[in-house]
């Protein structure tokens, strides 16, 4: 009698046990379902960007957006409120960092001001470092065209136009930019060793306006070639020759609409441009796999090409000059 | 190895064999049920997987089937705006009296939403007209452009261009319009002449970007367009495959007729429907990879699965509540049939579930009823066949009494005591008449008191009354039944063990009385005694020697007492060394009615 009701017991506990496991089987199948859209964890990345002018990174922005749809990312985009700035920027970094950002791309303002302050970002999130493949911190990840090669291929193509013994005015601005400083360096090695000569004009405090600053040089010297190195030294220049027609010829490095736009009318004669939407894209895609999968960051250089206003039109040239924009 | 998975499955078979019913059932069950949900599980996930990609490819057919009706629908109307343009304008008009301008900005304003701009050129590349009305590029040759190429390549025909952008007109907004180009060769007629022009329809790419991109947002994979030769006109990926981050199997697909294909593509297998758009040769193409498919299965899976677990589980619970209600009742019949085992025959056979169960228990339990009728016969018959034995036993008179009293009566007899002799005689003759009473083994108490006084008056002359009797015996018991020679083997025992010895002062008393509705009939010495020890041999050591006597012991009396009257009745001894002995006769109160 005793055994029948151990039995029998025994069977209830068997049978409260089973309805336990499935109703935790349940509930466990219930949270898939919730958990179902919450699975894939999310990444915040800030983009730190120098300059006020948001119109000049558009290429870059849609490669960035790009990334963002095909990976799991909550992106800040974040300009500065005054140029050149690498105080700003680097209270900008800190306030990033401080809000809880998980990586950073930026494109330091000043290489040499902002390395300390890279450096101790490093050391709380990953960096990667857009436009600059220098040698600025061996450490740091850089994603950016080769500028040396930039300055000797525009350099050349120079070259071919303009022959020997010109005199060529480089607008020296904002050389603290490593990549701006890298071009420089080897355009002017190159174009003097074609044998011309080149000039520096850099505008001091206190001068007028840049395009103004530009204009007065242009009048004032004799020059044959005017070069920018960067999108808005070269929409100054633009803007210094716009008005009143000009009779030295125009070069630059930059994709901004208004630079692509003169170069079609023919006021920039040879421009290059570096394919922003990629560096963009795969500024993210490092940062993104870094993140998920605690690969090492690693460089990444990108491509750039020469165009003027004959083959501005050719399938590839207006694919990365023009993006499609609804 | 054969011989070590024969050993494994003898063992198994054999501890299979000698665990429980109820665990054999549960075990059993639960391993089919196992096994059928795991085909079940299986067979519906298959089915669903095999639905699922049906319905998915379904879907898509739907979704590119619309597409492409849309994309005609689309094309139509621009090859209409162009047919208008040409057959109603151009054709009606002499260039050199009239401008083209105003009827073709009607025709651009009643469908500007779909077109950036209507423009006719002269074979020279001149502009005939155009609008919205806009100045052309500077130094533009537009010669050299595709679309005019084109047009005049095969001039009967209507050409649709990739999307570029367009390079016409100046824009001081710093504007660019990414257009897929409609141009056709027209005839103009200027000044009573006619030569060839191309007209040109710059359709918005944004339209073609809205329409695929509304179809890309549903359904699972993606949608691109291409041209006949496998250039991309559309693709949700565009500017990365522009920038050499994301390749397309385009040119392949552009050989594909309209239908399914599978493909393998960058280590991605991929399921391809391609529909042909009317008018153009363009393709619409979609795309599915099969990891989309299973990523969809995967939950659908992971479903499956804990359904099977829970049915599972749910069904161990049935096992085991169907396998009790099996196994108890065997369990509960094997119970009482271990109880059998031990010998306790008394035990109540579980009958109870099932029919089968209720047939064997009722079976055993009747089996059970006739070995007990069978044993308590036997036990009878034994007790009946020892009865006999001991009544026998108890018949037998000492052949040493009867030779010694005879040898008392010849010595009477020869000294003259001719008185003594015959009373001797009689007291003898009497004792023989009690002792076989007819036959009867049942006499009165008043009886078997006279055989126990023939007795003495003997066994007095023979001892030259080394001992004195009493008797003191109630009236009222004389009329209850006893079984007969019960006092006389007790009083040879006080005579031989305790009166001879005694030379004249041995006592024996003889006591009956009646106490609480039962009958003792004491009998009393005052001989030796007897230590405890050899009191308790007294009624249970049946195979002692007994050196003096009848041969027939207090145990004898006593079982014979127990066999007739119960265990609560026989003999009761009370004794003490150098004291004496009482022998307490303990009888059950039955009226004596002539032996019957």
């Amino acid at each position: 009698m005793e055994e029948n009701k151990n039995f029998g017991k025994r069977k209830v506990i068997i049978i409260l046990i089973t309805i336990c496991i499935g109703v935790i089987a349940f509930s466990a199948l219930g949270m898939s379902n919730c958990l179902e859209v919450k699975n894939e964890q999310r990444y915040r990345i800030s983009v730190i960007v120098y300059g006020t002018n948001e119109e000049r990174w558009n290429n870059l922005k849609e490669g960035i957006n790009q990334a963002v749809s095909d990976y799991p990312i909550d992106l800040n985009f974040v300009t500065m409120y005054e140029d050149s700035e690498a105080e700003a920027q680097e209270l900008l970094l800190q306030r990033e960092i401080e809000s809880g950002t998980q990586a950073i791309a930026i494109a330091s303002s000043d290489s040499q001001r902002m390395e300390q302050a890279i450096e101790d970002a490093k050391r709380k999130v990953p960096v990667i470092l857009l436009e600059d493949t220098t040698n600025m911190g061996e450490n740091t990840a850089k994603i950016g065209p080769d500028n040396g090669k930039i300055g000797e291929e525009l350099a050349q193509a120079m070259g071919k136009e303009l022959g020997t013994g010109s005199t060529i005015a480089i607008i020296y601005e904002n050389m603290e930019r490593e990549s701006i400083s890298q071009r420089s360096k080897e355009l002017e090695r190159i174009l003097t060793q074609m044998g011309n000569k080149v000039v520096h004009w850099t505008r001091r405090a206190g001068d007028f306006s840049p395009s103004v600053f530009i204009k007065k040089s242009i009048e004032e010297n004799s020059v044959d070639a005017v070069v920018a190195l960067d999108d808005y030294n070269l929409e100054n220049v633009i803007d210094a020759v716009d008005k009143d027609g000009h009779s030295v010829k125009i070069y630059g490095i930059g994709n901004t609409e208004k630079i692509v736009h003169y170069l079609d009318e023919g006021t920039v004669d040879t421009l290059v441009f570096v394919n922003e939407y990629n560096m963009g894209y795969l500024s993210m895609k490092i940062l993104v796999e870094n993140l998920r999968n605690n690969t090492a960051l690693y460089n990444q250089e990108i491509k750039y090409s020469i165009v003027n206003r004959k083959d501005l039109y050719n399938k590839d040239n207006q694919r990365l000059l023009f993006p499609i924009v609804e | 190895m054969k011989q070590r998975i024969k050993n494994y499955l003898i063992h198994f078979i054999k501890s299979y064999q000698k665990k429980s019913i109820q665990f054999n059932i549960s075990i059993s069950f639960s391993i089919i049920a196992a096994i059928c949900m795991g085909f079940i599980s299986i067979a519906l996930y298959t089915r669903y997987v095999d639905s699922t990609e049906s319905i998915i490819i379904e879907d898509n057919k739907k979704l590119i089937n619309q597409a492409s009706m849309n994309m005609e629908t689309y094309i139509r109307s621009m090859m209409r705006i162009s047919d208008t343009m040409y057959y109603s304008v151009i054709k009606n008009a002499d260039l050199s009296q009239e401008n083209l301008n105003r009827d073709m900005n009607l025709i651009y304003e009643a469908n500007k939403d779909n077109v950036i701009s209507i423009v006719c050129f002269t074979e020279q590349g001149d502009l005939a007209g155009a609008t919205p009305v806009s100045t052309l590029k500077e130094d533009l040759n537009v010669k050299n452009q595709e679309w005019f190429v084109s047009a005049n390549t095969t001039i009967e025909n209507l050409h649709f261009s990739t999307p570029h952008v367009q390079n016409l007109f100046k824009d001081s907004n710093y504007r660019y319009y990414w257009v897929v180009s409609l141009s056709r060769a027209v005839e103009l007629t200027s000044a009573g002449k006619t030569s060839r022009g191309v007209l040109l329809v710059d359709m918005d790419y944004s339209s073609i970007q809205q329409l695929f991109e509304k179809i890309n947002s549903t359904g699972v994979g993606y949608t691109y367009l291409i041209n006949r030769n496998g250039e991309i006109i559309y693709h949700p990926r565009q500017e990365l495959i522009y920038s050499n981050l994301y390749q397309e199997n385009n040119l392949k697909a552009a050989k594909y007729e309209d239908g399914n294909y599978v493909e393998k593509f960058h280590n991605q297998d991929r399921e391809v429907i391609v529909k042909t758009v009317g008018y153009t040769g363009w393709k619409i193409v979609n795309v599915t990879l099969t990891s989309e498919f299973s990523m969809n299965y995967e939950q659908m899976r992971y479903f499956v699965i804990m359904i099977a677990a829970i049915s599972f589980l749910l069904l161990i619970c049935v096992n085991l509540v169907i396998s009790s209600i099996i196994a108890n009742p065997i369990m509960q019949l094997e119970r009482s049939v271990k109880g059998l085992e031990n010998g306790n025959l008394d035990l109540d056979i579980y009958i109870g579930g099932s029919y089968e169960i209720q047939h064997l228990g009722r079976t055993i339990s009747y089996a059970v009823a006739q070995m007990r009728k069978l044993m308590d016969d036997m036990v009878k018959e034994q007790e009946a066949k020892r009865k006999n034995e001991l009544d026998a036993l108890q018949s037998q008179i000492n052949p040493h009494f009867l030779y010694n009293t005879l040898d008392s009566i010849v010595w009477m007899v020869e000294s003259g005591r001719y008185e003594e002799a015959v009373s001797m005689v009689t007291s003898l003759a009497s004792l023989f008449r009690i002792s076989i009473s007819k036959g009867k083994n049942i006499i009165s108490i008043q009886d078997e008191v006279a055989h126990a006084k023939y007795y003495l008056d003997i066994q007095k002359v023979r001892y030259k009354n080394k001992f004195s009797v009493e008797f003191q015996i109630e009236e009222e018991i004389y009329q209850f039944s006893t079984i007969k020679l019960i006092i006389q083997p007790i009083l040879e025992n006080a005579i031989y063990y305790a009166m001879e010895s005694m030379d004249g002062e041995g006592e024996i008393c003889i006591k009956g009385y009646r106490m609480k509705d039962d009958i003792y009939i004491d009998i009393i010495d005052n001989g030796l005694g007897m230590s405890k020890e050899q009191v308790e041999l007294l009624l249970t050591n049946d195979r002692r020697v007994r050196k003096k006597g009848s041969g027939i012991g207090l145990i004898n009396v006593h079982q014979r007492i127990q066999l007739y009257f119960g265990k609560n009745y026989g003999l009761l001894i009370e004794s003490e060394p150098d004291e004496g002995t009482i022998v307490h006769i303990h009888l059950p109160q039955v009226c004596y009615d002539g032996g019957k």
